[in-house]
């Protein structure tokens, strides 16, 4: 029992049809000229380009029958087994009786389903396809193939059409332009409305949004009856985009948290930040903002937090690659990065941060992927609207791949340093602060010495330790020191630490050789010769190993 | 995970009325869902297990009107019939609901996308993704609205259907409870006047969904005791749940660890008293080292120090040792990360990661160590920041060099081998208890015979006394002294230390167990000797 939806006999009463969007006509037209000169043509969009209209409006134009999803659905229902190219071959013949020009819509999906390794009867459908050309060839008629990526790079084993064998058109749909957005805000908002939205702004600001998205994004504004700048970014920031990155996981840092970072600031919000932000201003100069950026420097030195602040401050514009992907299975490796990349591409300007690049670099795949990540950033360089600042962190650059660093990729090096002693002595009194007084009247001279090369996570941790410090002495009920005892004993042992990773790292660590983990109170500032000793041995046998 | 921000930061004031039902955390992600139907048609909704998604969509359906599709109308839609037809079964049941009414509510809606991506009986893997695509459209084209909701979309490795879906959806995601909700919770079961300090156990456990809360309000009233201390106990043995099995945890606790004061010591104040959230310390906000080494040679108690804080920490304690095969690799990180997310939903916890140096060593090291340094301290870290991730390694040096060099391991403890005086105590915390015979030996030549060992050593002793003891007694043997026992045990042990430090090297060779019974440099050199003539005489 077949049903097709064949409207090519339709009465001269119907409504008119609705008005399509710049880019749509655009696009129509060149449809209509490839359905006039070749047996079989595909057409891509991207999600949400609005396809349906111009399947509505070919169908009234022509002698044209549609096989839509509902109609395969409804023949394949009840088959009793998994084969479905019989019903989905004799839908599109049946289609084919009374039309000249066959559609199939959202064909993606269907092909999805075809050529999955999993389906019972994988590629099959080539023949039924191949057949079916032959058909439209020799009764001089045409097929038409729609559907949004198919070329996706979700799936490596997805339908191409390359059994068509060049005998078929393949056309890109056009690109949403500024036009587009204030047509389709317009529809939303009435057109009077939409002539006097900012859609240049909008524009500017996230090029990437589909027709679905600017159709809702209307809707908000209507609902909430603002037009203005500020409601439409948060608007998009906070309900239209979808980025990898939950916000709400990533701790609430400021770029005005960060001390010291004055100069590294300045040089992401002039190269990075306020060409992203699309300031009207700047409209004639053409702003565009560095597309590598390499943030480097010793660990704990506040590579991390930088990330953190900026996905604070990009919201839905903050895309990331970190350790929850991992590298094994490449199977699946792989489409993750890339659907990260897609997602980043289509929510552009944007920023893509890849936390810790040189240890991903250093994986098993390492010559695979920095090959593939070339590539990756090469595509986002090529798309006219692709504006990814790509910011990777390195703990040490020498280990960043060659190939990406020669290539130039990479134009803003951005060194994260440890911080200076004064910076040190501001660091632990902002993390002291809000703690009663007796632990805000420490003395920073007493071991200004004593942190020396220390970074802003030691410094952290040395005014956690003086807190777990103390709160032990007050839970076994054990004499409570001075605040200045605490804070020597905090920073003997993140020394310590500091050198027994050292000599971990560089594989000369000696079990039961090491000194007595136990640092009495006050015998911290003795210690430190032998330490500094020990902490130079290690530098040099780093040096040594390093590549 | 992908996820959307949308919702999580409310922007807009809600003209909710204030709802004395719901949670606040549910007032605002009512509210959410309502802007949401009003401006799209078709929403997707996110939400963690217990966070009250399904109360959410039939209060929509009440005050919307609409219709609501259970998992248990999925499950009677498409049990009839042939098995590879389920996605069109779907299909109809969907498309029914949305021609009969404005607003179809689609819950549990992980299931279907369990049965359409995943399912190993399925022959049409994606059909589903025609099944949404025509559904979605339908409405739209209808001016209906659709919703679907569940615990997540995202289903590993099918990655594409989800962010199509997404691209035309409104997406929400149902926001974290905060104290004031738990607070509201307590107060359903007990009342307005419930003398639950609702701050207090958010401070402690602020991961607990509803149905937590309210059966720690039904427990705490059921023992009549509300007090902090009583609610702690019931989440620690009734709510959160370790990956370890009860009889695994109950064998040691930190009293009969002898010898490591030291550690204990530091274990207490930079881990254990920061956990525990003590009101005292409140305005300190202490939080835990969150990367903690412990090392030393085999046998000298890290693995005890591990059963002890399981112990101690009970649901809040998680366990990666070797029962998680590191292969396949994607099963690996499948276990790997629900540690994880385990214990992040136990906040502050502890995940103990067993033998870390060998496990690092596999070749799913750079993976693994990628991951960790994300979860000690990566961009994404807000809930895993609660989460101390304890390693124990022989050797130190095999700990992979990114790991160490970004000084996320805070804490570096040395296990090491016990000295003279703690060997004496451990075998007299073994002997005790048992018969007088075995209490009366020479304790200072023990020492002496014992130098070198380690706890697992010195545990191994005692067991070989009694039984050598034993075998005397069955085989009618006259008995021997306590100390002639000893003697043979330590014998025997040195001598299985000996021919273990051979086979580490390469050097075993067979026969060698006969000459290496003493400790003496002549017996030692004559095994040599012995070792060579065998290599010579070697077939």
């Amino acid at each position: 029992m077949l049903t097709v939806t064949d409207t090519a006999r339709v009465s001269t009463n119907t409504p008119a049809l609705p008005p399509l969007s710049p880019a749509q006509a655009e696009t129509y037209e060149r449809l209509e000229e490839a359905i006039a000169s070749s047996p079989v043509v595909v057409l891509e969009s991207s999600v949400g380009f609005g396809k349906s209209f111009l399947v509505q409006r070919l169908m009234r134009q022509h002698k044209a029958a549609a096989v839509t999803l509902v109609d395969l659905l409804h023949s394949t229902a009840n088959t009793g087994h998994a084969g479905m190219e019989a019903p989905f071959m004799a839908l599109v013949e049946t289609a084919f009786e009374g039309a000249d020009l066959v559609i199939l819509d959202d064909f993606d999906l269907v092909g999805a389903v075809f050529s999955h390794p999993f389906y019972a009867r994988t590629k099959m459908v080539e023949a039924t396809l191949h057949a079916l050309m032959q058909r439209a060839r020799s009764q001089n008629k045409c097929l038409l193939f729609l559907g949004s990526d198919f070329r996706s790079p979700y799936e490596p084993e997805k339908m191409d059409f390359s059994f068509f064998d060049g005998r078929m058109l393949d056309l890109e749909a056009e690109h949403f332009t500024e036009a587009d957005y204030r047509f389709f805000l317009g529809l939303a908002l009435g057109e009077a409305a939409g002539q006097s939205l900012p859609t240049k702004r909008i524009f500017d600001y996230s090029p990437g949004l589909n027709g679905h998205q600017l159709r809702q994004l209307g809707a908000l504004m209507k609902e909430h009856g603002r037009s203005d700048e500020a409601f439409v970014r948060e608007m998009i920031d906070t309900r239209l985009l979808i980025t990898n990155a939950n916000v709400g996981e990533i701790a609430d840092v400021k770029f005005s948290d960060l001390k010291g970072f004055e100069q590294i600031i300045a040089d992401l919000t002039t190269y990075v930040l306020n060409p992203l932000k699309g300031d009207p201003r700047f409209d004639d100069i053409g702003l565009a903002p560095k597309r590598g950026v390499l943030l480097f420097g010793p660990p704990g030195t506040g590579k991390t937090s930088i990330g953190r602040a900026l996905a604070h401050q990009m919201q839905g514009k903050f895309f990331m690659i970190d350790g929850t992907i991992p590298t094994e299975p490449a199977k699946d490796f792989y489409p993750k990065v890339q659907s990260v990349f897609h997602a980043a591409k289509k929510a552009a300007p944007c920023v893509l941060f890849i936390d810790d690049a040189d240890v991903l670099f250093q994986s098993d795949r390492s010559t695979g992927l920095s090959r593939y990540l070339l590539t990756m950033l090469d595509g986002l360089e090529s798309e006219t609207s692709g504006k990814v600042a790509v910011i990777m962190t390195a703990m040490d650059p020498n280990h960043m791949p060659p190939a990406l660093l020669r290539s130039g990729r990479v134009e803003l090096w951005i060194e994260t340093k440890p911080p200076s002693e004064s910076v040190r002595n501001e660091m632990i009194a902002a993390d002291v602060a809000r703690l009663p007084e007796a632990f805000r009247s420490y003395d920073f001279n007493k071991i200004a010495n004593l942190t020396a090369g220390f970074n802003a996570a030691d410094m952290r941790r040395i005014v956690s330790d003086v807190k777990a410090l103390y709160a032990r002495d007050v839970v076994e009920g054990r004499k409570i020191k001075a605040v200045d005892d605490y804070f020597a004993v905090a920073a003997g042992e993140v020394r310590q630490n500091k050198v027994l990773l050292g000599l971990a790292e560089a594989g000369a660590l000696k079990l039961g050789q090491q000194p007595e983990a136990a640092n009495p109170p006050g015998a911290g500032a003795g210690r430190t010769e032998k330490q500094k000793k020990a902490s130079r041995l290690r530098d040099e046998s780093n040096q040594c190993g390093g590549e | 995970m992908p996820q959307t921000s949308a919702a999580k930061a409310p922007a807009l004031a809600s003209n909710a009325k204030h709802d004395v039902n719901l949670a606040p955390a549910q007032q605002a992600a009512l509210a959410s869902l309502k802007e949401a139907v009003r401006t799209a048609p078709f929403v997707m909704m996110e939400g963690a297990p217990g966070a009250g998604k399904t109360l959410l969509l039939q209060r929509l359906i009440a005050e919307e009107g609409g219709h609501y599709i259970s998992g248990r109308d999925i499950t009677l839609a498409t049990t009839h019939s042939a098995n590879t037809c389920t996605d069109e079964q779907l299909h109809t049941l969907i498309e029914e609901a949305l021609s009969k009414h404005d607003l179809v509510v689609i819950d549990d809606f992980d299931a279907v996308t369990a049965l359409g991506f995943r399912s190993a009986g399925n022959r049409r893997p994606k059909y589903l993704g025609v099944v949404m695509r025509t559904l979605i459209d339908r409405a739209r084209a209808l001016g209906k609205r659709l919703v679907i909701a569940g615990e997540s979309f995202w289903v590993s490795p099918e990655y594409h259907l989800v962010p199509d879906w997404q691209a035309r959806a409104c997406n929400l995601e149902m926001p974290p409870m905060q104290a004031r909700d738990f607070a509201f919770f307590f107060s359903l079961v007990l009342g307005e006047s419930s003398a639950i300090d609702a701050d207090r156990i958010y401070q402690y456990a602020p991961s607990l969904n509803a149905y937590h809360l309210m059966q720690i309000a039904r427990l705490a009233q059921e023992n009549g005791d509300v007090s902090e201390a009583a609610l702690r106990e019931l989440i620690d043995t009734r709510i959160l749940r370790s990956n370890l099995r009860g009889e695994e945890i109950a064998s040691i606790t930190f009293d009969d660890l002898k010898g490591f004061e030291g550690i204990i010591d530091k274990l207490t104040t930079y881990l254990i008293n920061p956990l525990q959230q003590d009101a005292r310390f409140d305005a300190l906000q202490l939080k835990p080292k969150r990367g903690v080494l412990l090392y030393g040679p085999p046998g000298t108690g890290k693995t005890s120090i591990g059963r002890a804080l399981a112990r101690q920490m009970r649901g809040k304690f998680f366990m990666i040792d070797g029962t998680i095969p590191p292969e396949p690799a994607a099963e690996f990180f499948r276990r790997i990360k629900q540690v994880f997310e385990a214990a992040k939903s136990a906040t502050p916890s502890v995940i103990f990661i067993d033998d870390a140096d060998v496990l690092f060593q596999s070749d799913r090291s750079t993976s693994l160590s990628r991951y960790l340094l994300t979860m000690l301290d990566g961009l994404e870290s807000a809930t895993a920041g609660k989460v101390a991730v304890i390693m124990t390694a022989m050797d130190p040096n095999h700990m992979p060099a990114a790991l160490l060099r970004s000084g996320r391991v805070e804490l570096w403890l040395e296990t090491k081998p016990p000295a003279a005086a703690t060997r004496a105590e451990m075998v007299a915390a073994h002997v005790t208890g048992l018969p007088g015979a075995f209490r009366n030996y020479d304790a200072k030549r023990l020492t002496e015979l014992t130098e070198g060992f380690n706890a697992a050593d010195m545990r191994r002793i005692v067991a070989d006394v009694k039984a050598l003891y034993a075998a005397d007694v069955i085989e009618r043997r006259e008995p021997q002294n306590a100390d002639t026992y000893f003697e043979i045990a330590t014998r025997n042990v040195r001598r299985n230390k000996d021919l273990l430090s051979l086979a580490e090297v390469g050097a075993f060779s067979f026969g060698a167990a006969e000459a290496s019974n003493g400790r003496s440099e002549a017996e030692k050199k004559k095994s040599r000797l012995r070792d060579e003539s065998n290599q010579c005489a070697g077939e």
